[in-house]
């Protein structure tokens, strides 16, 4: 192996161990190309080998095989190249390999667009190529070698920078340092963001909720407005067309024969009418609802086809809530007559702890299905409008349909129950982990100043100097990282650089014997600083552990360690005689041998190692599979440490503080792993370092931005994986929703992680950087469970306005529909036989002539009943609007108008019903309420799928109950100067 | 009293109405030549019987009767076309222009005094 070689495998190893931690396939790839570089030193036939697996990491990395089957076949020539043709192959074909590969990956780079990735697959190309046109040229070997290390160096270092580009496991990492509580929010700043965050998150969410109360609120408008007019009208027509034409229907006037058959005939279609009329206006509102809910009940049992048992028990309720129960039990009965075909059912209502509960059950054939049809939605919506719940429970045998009403409470105001975040606690500096960071710093310097006076360097020496700036680098990293727990990486880091700096103290001749003692005590820390390292890598995964024992157990083995090894030193080397024993003589010690003192203490010493050791191994064990690769690799080597220190002292004649012997086999091993140990730790806590920067980062990004769905987005930004989402889980839909509340479904085989929140699913990670779900549900914090739960109370209630805007709709659809019905009913019914009897009792009048004065006030007063039932027929749904649309009914009404009413349209053609009334209504309404003197202007316009209407001038009129169907058709309200301005989405 | 009855068409798709209608114009100055209780029926009717005068609901239920009007007024000797129906004048009054008919009665005004008042109104 020359020089380059070394450097080149060097800086694969160095790229290998950055990579550990990542999720993927990096760290093990980068790996296995430091052993193919240094295979041919065992294996003369693998001297090619490496180059396959350089293409590998290439092209495959993060993953452990390509994507695309254009690299797949690349990477499939690369290693039947290095297998069997590459070392017979002819220069030329070596180029074209190289070229082949360098096809390969810029198609594969190009693809997931990675300028890094361009340059590293170039680098490791020209490295392949150059030999070939250099060698020739004259180049010297020693020349070839250095650019051919030198380009694959550079493509090591182009392929680790991208590496860091691609998304990994981050997403996780981030959500977990999001923990607002977790993070430490040390300045002034970062606590500024977090109460900005919070701030930011109550504004959005309470603006979400009210939108949700508005609509709430306004669907109950539309619902009871409903309602209201089907009441208003049943009590119009009892009123005026009923009760004046009971007493037409039961008269006889006419005397002559001819007239009377005519008479006769004539008050037969009046009864008719009658009788149409009192089936047509049950449906429009409960009759006798005044009387109570029960009374009504029965009353719609007996009218029904079906045999109904009625089991209702309510008292005095609202009056909203009983018509909406009524309502409910009148649809369902319909139901049940036209679709069910049951023989029997029955309706049950009863209070109970404050709810009305309402159920309707048939012994049909089941099948309902509120996803289809509209019956059973319009139920549903209002239930809902009334602050109630709807359910229908169906199968082969039968249907139950129950509603239940809260009326103990206000139904329209049930205030939700809150699940705020608790306010952000100030995190102090950790003072003393930061003390104790600059000890290490501080014994690591001298450490290597002791090193470099001393006249001889031993094994120990050198690498306890090299462990005690290596676990300085950790302490200090490690001291700006708030991990919650009493363990501390920083701390266990800065005891055990503090205790190879004390190694070095001890082993270095000619330092005074006080400092020596100190260094002794210090050095004896090192067993219990393993365990420490041990417990605080188990505790960051913050799975609960049994502190209470392990701070006593840790604390004695502290003690014990420093004492031991102190009062080593003390026998091994008194301060004051070498021949006097004093430490014995004064604490009345049996004198013994100072050589069985010596033995004792470092057999304690050792004891001491060994039981470290095996607690240590009992918490790495514990915690190892749970935790990722990185710190997997930390636990093993924090494990290996102390069981080597323990064989080393049980050895012959070891040096009892440092272990083993200076320049044995077992204290190189050792000591390197010792460093190993402490890089990874370093890795670790710088990786920790950036996590808290892109926390920091999406935070702000947070506060800054908050709208829905903006975790989510900031996440994805700041860890640069496009593909990431988060949904959430909607319990009470039972499906899942992203940011905005739009359904979310999962693309197969789309890594998926889901996060719970009091074991019920609460959101769903996808996208490449995702880890599993097991691994996630280990390490996602309280805190970080609280920001999802926010965002998905977010996505919650935008689900639930998009399900109220739709519900709003379909009110209005059902009461415009049923509108239209009724008026085509009365149009078609009622109207026409009072029509045909007044046509009877004209030819009654001629029959009778001259002497028909009374038949005359007859036929007086049913054309005055006619055109009354007319103008109530029009105010349900004006019929020119049914038959001709909006245009001429807008002119109709313009001709009847009081004031002046001028409507200019431009070819508008016929809309959907409920836009056309709600328009008409809109100017029906402006010219009700419009002062004397006002000349209202109404100008419609469709374009690009927009109906637009300004009605200006009407002064009187500025808001009105058409406002909410106006919102439910999403329709758009401007100001104008002098009126308003309606844009209304239409097909 | 005319010499001459007027013959009469009446379009309605109520049975009642057209029955009591016919029986109130019968003998009145008018012959019924025949009823219709659809548009098409209304065509029909008019074709072969050829009356001087078609009453002609406005509410039908396969086509409007305004468009029943229009294509009468294409036939081989247009009759006269009154419109009746249950709506009010306000309904319907704007949507008469452009529309060769004699005028519009209301049912509830719908008598062969009415009529004949119509029919000698100089056009």
């Amino acid at each position: 192996m020359t020089l380059p070689d070394i450097l080149c495998a060097l800086v694969w190893a160095v790229v290998a161990i950055a990579m550990i931690g990542r999720r993927g396939s990096a760290a093990g790839l980068a790996a296995a190309v430091v052993i193919a570089w240094m295979l041919p030193e065992l294996l003369p036939v693998a001297v090619l080998w490496h180059r396959a697996v350089i293409a590998h990491a290439l092209l495959a990395a993060p993953r452990w095989w390509p994507r695309t089957w254009t690299a797949r076949m690349v990477l499939v020539i690369q290693y039947a190249a290095a297998a069997w043709i590459a070392p017979w192959l002819h220069p030329l074909g070596a180029a074209a390999l190289s070229l082949l590969l360098v096809a390969g990956c810029v198609v594969e780079q190009r693809t997931q667009a990675s300028r890094a990735g361009i340059t590293a697959a170039v680098a490791a190309a020209v490295a392949f190529a150059a030999p070939l046109i250099i060698a020739p040229a004259g180049a010297s070997a020693e020349m070839t070698s250095w650019l051919y290390a030198g380009a694959l160096a550079a493509a090591a270092v182009a392929w680790a920078f991208d590496m860091r580009a691609r998304p990994s496991a981050e997403a996780l990492d981030t959500l977990i340092e999001l923990d607002v509580d977790a993070v430490p929010l040390a300045s002034r700043d970062d606590m500024r963001r977090a109460a900005q965050l919070r701030a930011a998150h109550r504004v959005l969410r309470e603006e979400v909720d009210g939108g949700v109360r508005e609509l709430t609120d306004s669907r109950a408008r539309l619902a009871d407005a409903a309602m209201r007019a089907g009441a208003d009208v049943r009590e119009r027509i009892e009123r005026e067309v009923q009760e004046p034409l009971r007493v037409l229907a039961g008269r006889t006037i006419a005397t002559t024969d001819g007239a009377r058959e005519r008479e006769r005939a004539a008050r037969e279609q009046l009864g008719l009418a009658r009788q149409d009329i009192d089936a047509l206006i049950r449906g429009l509102a409960p009759p006798g609802i005044d009387r109570g809910l029960a009374p009504a009940l029965a009353d719609l049992a007996r009218a029904s086809p079906v045999a109904v048992t009625v089991d209702a028990e309510t008292g005095r309720l609202d009056d909203r809530i009983a018509r909406a129960a009524y309502f409910v039990c009148a649809e369902a009965l319909a139901n049940v007559q036209k679709h069910s075909g049951a023989e029997r059912a029955s309706i049950r209502a009863r209070i109970d702890e404050g709810m009305l509960e309402v159920a309707v059950s048939d012994d049909g054939h089941g099948g309902a299905d509120v996803h289809t049809g509209t019956g059973l939605a319009s139920m549903r919506d209002r239930v809902e409008s009334s602050g109630g719940v709807f359910d229908v429970e169906t199968g082969d045998e039968g249907t139950t349909i129950r509603a239940a009403f809260p009326v103990a409470m206000d139904a329209a105001k049930v205030e939700e129950a809150s699940d705020e975040p608790p306010e952000p606690t100030a995190h102090r500096p950790a003072v003393t982990l930061m003390t104790l960071a600059a000890f290490a710093v501080a014994g690591a310097v001298a450490a290597w100043w002791m090193l470099a006076a001393s006249p001889t360097r031993t094994t120990a020496s050198l690498g306890a100097a090299l462990a005690a700036v290596a676990f300085a680098a950790v302490a200090v990293a490690s001291s700006p990282l708030g991990i919650p727990g009493r363990f501390r990486v920083g701390t266990a880091a800065a005891v055990l650089s503090l205790s190879a700096t004390a190694v070095v103290a001890v082993s270095v001749p000619g330092v005074p014997w006080p400092v020596r003692l100190i260094a002794a005590a210090t050095l004896g820390l090192a067993s219990g600083g393993i365990l420490h390292l041990a417990l605080a890598i188990a505790a960051s995964g913050r799975y609960p552990r049994s502190e209470r024992f392990a701070v006593p157990v840790l604390a004695t083995i502290y003690g014990a360690g420093a004492a031991f090894a102190a009062a080593w030193l003390s026998v091994t080397e008194p301060a004051r005689d070498r021949l006097c024993r004093l430490p014995c003589a004064v604490w009345n010690i049996p004198p013994f041998e100072s050589r069985t003192a010596s033995d004792a203490f470092a057999v304690a010493l050792t004891a001491l190692a060994m039981l470290a050791a095996a607690l240590t191994i009992a918490v790495v064990v514990r915690a190892f599979r749970r935790e990722q690769a990185g710190i997997r690799a930390a636990l093993v080597l924090t494990a290996l440490a102390p069981v080597l220190r323990g064989v080393a002292g049980m050895l012959p004649d070891p040096h009892p503080l440092v272990g083993a012997r200076a320049d044995s086999l077992l204290g190189a091993v050792l000591w390197v792993s010792l460093v190993v140990l402490a890089a990874t730790l370093l890795v670790e806590a710088v990786r920790g370092i950036r996590r808290t920067a892109v926390a920091r980062r999406v935070i702000e990004d947070l506060a800054h931005d908050p709208s829905p769905g903006s975790l989510a987005r900031s996440l994805s930004k700041a860890l640069r994986d496009p593909d990431l989402r988060i949904d959430y889980w909607l319990p009470n839909a039972g499906t899942w929703v992203d940011g905005y509340g739009a359904a979310a479904p999962q693309r197969p085989d789309e890594p998926v992680a889901i996060v719970t929140r009091h074991g019920a699913p609460l959101a769903r990670m996808r996208g490449e950087a995702v880890l599993p779900s097991a691994e996630l549900e280990a390490r996602l914090g309280a805190a970080a469970r609280l920001v999802l739960d926010n965002e998905r109370h977010l996505a919650e209630r935008l689900a639930q306005r998009e399900e109220l805007v739709r519900s709003r709709q379909r009110i209005l659809q059902a009461s415009d529909a049923a509108r239209r019905r009724t008026e085509r009913d009365l149009h078609d019914g009622a109207q026409q036989r009072l029509l045909v009897a007044s046509a009877h009792l004209r030819q009654a009048i001629a029959a009778e002539a001259p002497d028909a004065t009374a038949l005359d006030e007859d036929l007086a007063a049913l054309l005055d009943i006619i055109e009354r039932l007319r103008t109530i027929s029009r105010g349900i749904y004006p019929p020119v609007l049914a038959d001709a649309g909006l245009v001429p009914t807008l002119e109709s009404l313009a001709r009847t108008a009081s004031i002046p009413l001028a409507v200019s349209a431009q070819a508008i053609p016929r809309l959907d019903p409920p836009l056309e009334h709600t328009v008409y209504l809109l100017v029906r309404d402006a010219a009700a309420f419009a002062r004397t003197g006002d000349r209202i202007a109404v100008a419609l316009r469709k374009r690009n799928e927009h109906l637009t209407v300004d009605v200006t001038g009407a002064d009187g009129y500025r808001e009105g109950a058409v406002d909410d169907r106006l919102e439910a058709l999403g329709a758009v309200r401007t100001d104008l100067p002098d009126g308003v301005r309606w844009e209304i989405p239409c097909a | 009293m005319p010499l001459t009855l007027t013959r009469l068409v009446i379009v309605d798709d109520n049975d009642g109405f057209r029955r009591a209608s016919a029986a109130l114009f019968n003998g009145d100055g008018f012959t019924v030549v025949g009823t219709a209780a659809t548009g098409e029926q209304a065509l029909e009717v008019t074709r072969t019987e050829n009356p001087e005068a078609v009453l002609l609901d406005i509410r039908l239920p396969d086509v409007s009767g305004f468009d029943i009007a229009r294509q009468l007024r294409d036939a081989a000797s247009p009759p006269q076309v009154i419109l009746v129906s249950s709506l009010s004048r306000d309904d319907v009054e704007g949507r008469l222009d452009g529309l060769d008919v004699l005028g519009f009665i209301p049912k509830s005004a719908l008598t062969p005094e009415a009529v004949r008042a119509l029919l000698r109104e100089p056009r």
